[in-house]
């Protein structure tokens, strides 16, 4: 009686024995060709942010062109926890994308390699502009290459507002009369779209606090004594909830439209104008208008406009990496003129020192390259919350500021809360000092 | 008949023995962590750290979990009436017509073949206040007819609801359906000779014919509907204002962009008293009522 | 004869169009331009463009996405039509000591709310990240408890009988489940096969999450990646969305019949 029981196992065990090896079978063979010996580097996928993050790819392609020896993997990785989970298992790329503050933790928990010796041996610090590289300094190492900077501006149909004999606004008390007018012509004063992204409402908020406190304020709001509940703050969020609660924004649908939807809605001169980035500038759009940028109008009663700079991310060095001197290498390719020029052509440059005359920009991206270059010349620049935020309270900019206008929340408790945040943030040594620069 | 040996009777667990290990891997040692995580400050990167129950403490005063939880039940509620009476709706519609009726089963099932990243999307078209179905209404003057869709957050747990039942409900059809045309029809024929009218015989000889069927689908409709997370997370991702936030969209974004899995494994668990109910009504009607489940 | 019209098919017809409607739509929008969806997302093409599909299918690297979604949904539909079939067999015709407490194990862990993070973690310490493996592991491991009982539902129907004169002929446990058992629940294993094929095709939380590099992903997790953070275009959202779902939309045309009647007399004796 024990015989036919065996057998029957046995057969069982051959069965899914044998669809197993058909299986390990299939997936030996897809890695099977690249194990000729090649250095095989795991980099991040080029298309991950489309047309903005393209310029990976012609680095890349310049790279492979003078390094056959040297095979690129492209890896996308699914989100923050995926490439935490894999640093955590050694498993993460050679070469990764980081926000400045997620690279800082990783580096702290060491799986982030300093670059100081590359940066002397490669000269890339020579030609950086100093508040980008800050972003990527911790504990006095430089622990990653800004990928870009980046400016938030207000974006508006320049023929509309010549049409109407609009006058562009530079602050709240001009805001505030021009928009009525605006809305009396059945157009929207600004077009706005979060159901994608909450994350973009951050803007509003980076924007409002850069205006009301100015650029030291802003770092010390960030990183230093002022708090995220001082009257000031409160107002001026309290000033936007009014202003979206009157209509004025995406004629309060923008948390049911998309970031894309918005800007049709801006192109086909439904809306008037946007707060955009100068990222968003270089897409193929083919507006019958003229399209005008300014600095965005401060959101004091009679302030003065403000560009919040930031910067997108950066590349760093997986500290695990078995191959770090080849992925510098790599790394060097990104200041090559060719990759410089895609960047700039995207509307993200590089931060570095650099003639953009003689690249032939598209003249969008040229008008709004030039209003920061103008900004910085005048001290009218301030900072990003994305980029020098708490983490923690970046984190609920990013993703609740809808609870304060759609009136889930008071402003008062909500700015209460991220005073909590900064606090915590400032406990657990998370913050990045800002005021030190 | 020769009373088999023990060893043969153990034999069965060779066979459900190849599955088992495959369900072990994915289910039973993930739903061990799950229960032990809760109890841990865990960001992702480093190992767990035991810190007892603050988590669960953190959690009954967070309003967030609050809304989850009540919009986690209404869907729930949502899932195991509307689409099921729709479903049964048309199925005893369907019971009654001689022509099409695969052509319509295979029409109504075609929704959920779709990925429900594409599903979302359509509907995100759909919805769209300022291009979408509203402003056609609008044109043609019947914007009385408006559904606010995504744009007031109390209609927008509802609106993504629509979209989800929209791509499930036509196995349920199919299902009904096939308990309607096994029922006897004598019994409905009598009835009607007899003069009851249309919906004495809808519940007291119909509905009582295919409740094996009835209770079943319900039971894995709710068991379908408990996580109540694809659909949301693509189509609002818990937006706006956390008004169609459940708890696995809540979970699923403390874990990943807020580095708190400790914290968003404590909230999953809060999934489990939903299927605690589950668990009880099921026991219920298979003990008290010796309905055959 | 006279034909008469039934009332019934106006509800019908109106729920068609609620079906089809907004599939007609993502054909439609397939063909547009960029910036036409914004403007006219509900409304025919104003001019018919191709290129949508070319950029879609280059981007997504669908040539080779389609063959890993084949290969993973494939090994995935046998191992759990034959491991769910070989454990509702154990726990229906073996007297098989101990299988009701098997059973209510079942059932409480397909009620165990599970999120992707711990099976993530397991596999990275397992290496099995970027491996077929990675995903069909939990895709089977998933759907065992669920097509368990569905199967043993419907084997609870077939007559014991039949067993036993197939035992005095001699067949071996494993030869019974092929040869009396598979096709007499037939209908019960095509409807655990569609589902199956269904849900592993369209899977996209986990895969996501384990297939990382392009050589690996599959079809739905490669039109995931058309939609980023910052970028969102909707053409070719449009076109990679009627790739993805076209495979299936043939499968089911093809087989409209057993589907139906599969899930018809497969599901209705659960």
């Amino acid at each position: 009686m024990m015989k036919p029981a065996l057998r029957t196992f046995g057969k069982m065990m051959t069965v899914v024995g044998l669809v197993s090896m058909l299986v390990l079978a299939g997936c030996s063979s897809n890695d099977g060709g690249a194990a000729s010996g090649k250095i095989r580097l795991q980099v991040p996928d080029a298309a991950i942010w489309g047309e903005e993050s393209s310029a990976l790819q012609v680095m890349y392609d310049k790279f492979s062109a003078d390094h056959p020896d040297v095979k690129l993997e492209q890896v996308t990785m699914a989100d923050d926890q995926a490439m935490s989970a894999a640093l955590a298992a050694g498993k993460a790329p050679d070469l990764m994308l980081m926000d400045p503050s997620l690279a800082k933790e990783r580096f702290k928990s060491g799986y982030v390699e300093p670059l100081d010796k590359y940066y002397d041996q490669y000269g890339w610090g020579h030609d950086m502009f100093g508040w980008a590289k800050n972003a990527y300094v911790e504990g006095g190492k430089t622990i990653g290459v800004p990928w870009n900077y980046e400016g938030l501006i207000l974006v508006y149909n320049g023929t509309m507002f010549k049409e109407n004999g609009w006058a562009v606004p530079k602050n709240y008390g001009e805001l505030l009369s021009l928009v009525p007018e605006i809305k009396e012509k059945g157009i929207m004063p600004f077009a706005w779209g979060s159901s994608d992204n909450p994350g973009v409402d951050d803007w509003w908020v980076t924007s409002i606090v850069n205006s009301i406190l100015g650029k030291e304020g802003t770092k010390q709001l960030y990183s230093g004594d002022v708090k995220w509940n001082d009257p000031a703050i409160v107002d001026g969020i309290k000033r936007y909830d009014e202003f979206w609660n009157a209509g004025y924004v995406t004629d309060k649908k923008s948390q049911a439209i998309s970031q894309e939807d918005s800007s049709q809605l801006f192109l086909n001169s439904k809306a008037a104008m946007r707060l955009d980035g100068t990222w968003s500038l270089a897409a193929d759009n083919e507006p019958d208008f003229d399209i005008g940028f300014a600095p965005f109008p401060s959101w004091k009663q009679d302030g003065e406009p403000i560009i919040p700079l930031g910067v997108g991310g950066g590349l760093v060095i997986n500290a695990k990496s078995e191959h770090k001197d080849e992925v510098a290498e790599l790394l060097n390719y990104f200041f090559n003129p060719d990759v410089v020029k895609t960047m700039a052509e995207h509307g993200i440059p590089e931060p570095i020192q650099m003639d953009y005359a003689q690249f032939d920009l598209k003249p969008n991206v040229a008008k709004a390259l030039n209003l920061i270059s103008e900004a910085e010349k005048t001290g009218r620049t301030g900072y990003v919350a994305w980029s020098y935020g708490p983490p923690s309270v970046v984190q609920v900019l990013e993703s609740d500021f809808a609870s304060v206008y759609l009136k889930k929340t008071t402003p008062e408790a909500w700015l209460d809360n991220l005073q909590k945040l900064k606090e915590k943030d400032f406990a657990d040594n998370r913050i990045f000092g800002l005021d030190k620069y | 008949m020769i009373k088999r040996s023990r060893l043969v009777r153990w034999k069965g667990w060779l066979f459900i023995l190849p599955g088992l290990l495959f369900h072990i891997f994915a289910v039973t040692i993930p739903a061990m962590l799950s229960l032990y995580l809760p109890f841990t400050e865990w960001n992702g990167i480093s190992m767990p750290k035991f810190i007892g129950i603050e988590n669960f403490v953190e959690a009954f005063q967070d309003r967030i979990v609050g809304v989850a939880f009540l919009n986690n039940v209404k869907w729930m509620l949502f899932w195991v009436t509307i689409p099921i009476i729709f479903a049964f709706g048309l199925a005893y519609l369907l019971s009654k017509i001689k022509r099409g009726q695969t052509a319509y089963q295979s029409i109504f099932f075609s929704t959920s073949i779709i990925t429900v990243t594409v599903a979302g999307q359509i509907w995100f078209w759909l919805y769209n206040p300022f291009s979408g179905v509203n402003f056609y209404l609008d044109k043609a003057g019947l914007g009385f007819l408006e559904w606010p869709g995504l744009t007031i957050p109390s209609f927008a747990l509802v609106s993504v609801l629509i979209a989800d039942m929209w791509r499930g409900f036509g196995g349920n059809v199919i299902w009904l359906l096939a308990a309607l045309t096994q029922n006897d029809k004598s019994i409905e024929e009598a009835a009607k000779l007899d003069g009851a009218g249309r919906f004495r015989i809808l519940w007291n000889i119909v509905l009582p014919q295919i409740r094996p069927t009835l209770v079943v689908v319900t039971l894995l409709t709710a068991l379908g509907a408990f996580g109540a997370f694809e659909m949301v997370y693509v189509m609002t991702g818990g937006g706006p204002a956390h008004a169609t936030e459940t708890l696995s969209t809540y979970y699923y974004s403390l874990s990943t962009r807020g580095q708190r899995a400790g914290y968003g494994s404590a909230i999953a668990l809060f999934q489990m008293f939903i299927a605690f109910i589950l668990i009880a009504v099921y026991a219920y009607l298979k003990k008290k009522k010796g309905w055959d489940v | 004869m006279k034909l008469r019209f039934n009332w019934r098919h106006i509800p019908l017809l109106i729920v068609t169009a609620f079906s089809l409607f907004p599939m007609l739509l993502l054909l439609m929008n397939a063909f547009k331009k960029k910036a036409e969806i914004s403007k006219n997302p509900l409304g025919w093409p104003k001019f018919w463009t191709f290129e949508n599909f070319s950029m879609a299918w280059e981007q997504g690297h669908f040539d080779v996405a389609y063959m890993n979604t084949l290969i993973i949904t494939g090994i995935t539909v046998v191992l759990v039509c034959v491991l769910c079939g070989f454990a509702a067999y154990g726990l229906t015709f073996m007297s098989t000591p101990g299988s009701g407490l098997f059973l209510a194990y079942l059932f409480i862990t397909m009620s165990m709310p599970i999120g992707f993070i711990p099976i993530f973690f397991m596999e990275i310490k397992l290496n099995l990240i970027n491996t077929y493996w990675g995903v069909i592991i939990p895709f089977v491991g998933g759907a065992f408890a669920f097509n368990v009982f569905l199967l043993r539902a419907f084997m609870l129907g077939i007559p014991k009988d039949l067993l036993e004169s197939a035992r005095v002929d001699g067949a071996s446990s494993i030869g019974t489940f092929f040869r009396i058992i598979l096709p007499l629940a037939k209908p019960a294993f095509v409807v655990v096969a569609i589902f199956t094929t269904l849900s592993s095709w369209n899977e996209i939380f986990l895969s996501n999450a384990i297939l990382q590099t392009d050589t690996m992903k599959t079809v739905s997790v490669a039109y995931l990646n058309f939609t980023s953070k910052y970028n969102t275009n909707w053409a070719l959202m449009a076109a990679g969305g009627v790739m993805t779902v076209v495979p299936m939309v043939v499968l089911f045309l093809l087989m409209t019949k057993k589907f139906v009647s599969g899930m018809q007399e497969g599901g209705v004796k659960f």
